[in-house]
């Protein structure tokens, strides 16, 4: 009688530990670090820089900022079309994220897709230490593309906090100022 | 034999038809901007049950379509703040799809908090005291609010500190807006020992170590301790503590010849006997 309990108790542990390790396995994630980044590697956009803060960051951190603030443009295009917050998470502060994940209830497929073809960032402030900066993009193209295939550009003119966190810059708040039609495309809107 | 094929086609083309599409729905609003998440989106329309979201400047924003006489309403399905600015209001019936180009705006400023940013966040008082202040004011949305009544969102200005070592907090109550002073190099050492007869060990004692603006200096800051007889010449470092170090040296020559350095900050020497 012993005999079989025991063999069911071992039965019973065995299956415990199996399950636990494939449980283990669907839940774990690769480190950031490993993980291939594709919507901001496939993403391009003209990106010019002017310094007007105090300290001036170097040629290499402006190199970095340019990178990463393509990066952030890349996720939030790709999260304006599908509500994704999760991948571009590493480019948004946590704050920010936050306030994303508030209005967050499935990805979606929305008709209208957006790019963005210019930028240009004014540097208004920069933290001596290279944590903080606070910038205007200015003249930004933004296009936006509707499913039956007209598109409209739009001149707009941002504010954005931006900081560095862990090791790329993340955006932490943005401010809109103005925007118009830009009028050099002959596609018209519907 | 005529009337029953008449009967299939009518059949036929019954199964052919599709129900009416709706016309494009109108939006019952005269002022371009929408303040949300308290407004509603007011659609005057023949057909009542519609998907539909808000694209934001970030991101989609779910909608709630809800039946009204005359046509439907659409308001947010989360009540939050949103990103405020330029926004599509995509109204979808089947294949169809309508665009609605509006401005949104918080109904209310929720919690906006003024961000004071130091750098560095470290000063000693041997270099420079100066620290440069980034400041910008952020709604619990994240959106940039104008700092005070000037339409500028960003300051930026170089703030000379006190020379006064201790712990600060650039904005009250928030701790990850503390700031350090750190004492610098002490002004001067003075060292004065005895000897200890029941323990047979000098007592040499440094201190109050200061530095040139009177902060006392950190604990754990090591000092160094030379000590010679006419033989041997030893070394030991100590760490300070709460301004003062000591330093007991087991009396086995007659007499030693003591001096005590901080990095280039030197001691007076003394002679200790037994």
């Amino acid at each position: 009688m012993f005999r079989y309990l025991f063999i069911s108790l071992f039965i019973l542990l065995i299956m415990y530990f199996l399950l636990q390790e494939k449980l283990y396995r669907r839940t774990a994630s690769i480190p950031v670090f490993l993980l291939t980044d594709t919507i901001a590697n496939q993403h391009q956009t003209k990106n010019t820089l002017t310094v007007h803060s105090i300290f001036q960051p170097d040629s290499f951190r402006q190199q970095i900022l340019i990178r990463d603030y393509s990066a952030i443009w890349a996720h939030l295009n790709h999260l304006y079309s599908t509500n994704d917050v999760e991948a571009g998470k590493e480019y948004y502060s946590e704050a920010f994220f936050k306030q994303l994940t508030r209005h967050h209830t499935s990805i979606l497929s929305t008709p209208v897709s957006r790019t963005d073809e210019q930028h240009n960032l004014h540097i208004q402030n920069w933290a001596s230490d290279g944590l903080v900066c606070t910038a205007i993009d200015s003249n930004l193209l933004l296009t936006y593309r509707y499913p039956d295939h007209t598109s409209k550009t739009m001149l707009t003119n941002l504010a954005v906090v931006l900081v560095f966190q862990g090791d790329h810059w993340r955006i932490d708040a943005l401010r809109f100022l103005n925007q118009e039609e830009f009028q050099n495309l002959d596609t018209k809107a519907p | 034999m005529k009337l029953g094929l008449f009967y299939s086609l009518l059949f036929i083309a019954l199964l052919g038809c599709e129900p009416l599409q709706p016309a494009k729905p109108v939006l019952v609003k005269s002022e371009p901007i929408f303040y949300l998440p308290a407004d509603t989106f007011l659609f005057r329309s023949s057909h009542t049950c519609w998907n539909a979201y808000l694209l934001s400047f970030t991101q989609p924003l779910p909608l709630a379509c809800k039946p009204v006489p005359e046509g439907f309403s659409l308001s947010l399905k989360h009540r939050h703040g949103v990103t405020e600015g330029p926004a599509i209001l995509v109204v979808q019936y089947k294949n169809s799809s309508y665009y609605y180009h509006v401005l949104i705006q918080n109904n209310s400023i929720v919690h906006p908090a003024s961000k004071d940013y130091r750098s560095p966040k470290t000063v000693n008082t041997d270099s420079s005291l100066q620290q440069q202040q980034i400041l910008h004011v952020i709604d619990e949305w994240r959106n940039l609010l104008p700092l005070g009544k000037q339409k500028r969102y960003f300051e930026e200005s170089i703030l000379s500190l006190e020379p006064k070592a201790g712990t600060f907090l650039a904005q009250k109550k928030i701790p990850l807006s503390a700031y350090y002073v750190q004492p610098g190099s002490p002004a001067s050492i003075f060292l004065k020992g005895k000897y200890l007869k029941k323990e047979n060990v000098f007592e040499v004692t440094a201190g109050p170590l200061q530095d040139k603006y009177g902060n006392q200096l950190a604990d754990g800051t090591m000092i160094r301790f030379l000590y010679t007889n006419n033989q041997f010449t030893s070394q030991t470092e100590v760490a300070i503590r709460n301004g003062m170090a000591i330093l007991k040296i087991p009396a086995i020559q007659q007499h030693y010849t003591i001096q005590a350095a901080i990095h280039t900050v030197n001691s007076n020497t003394i002679k200790l006997y037994k």
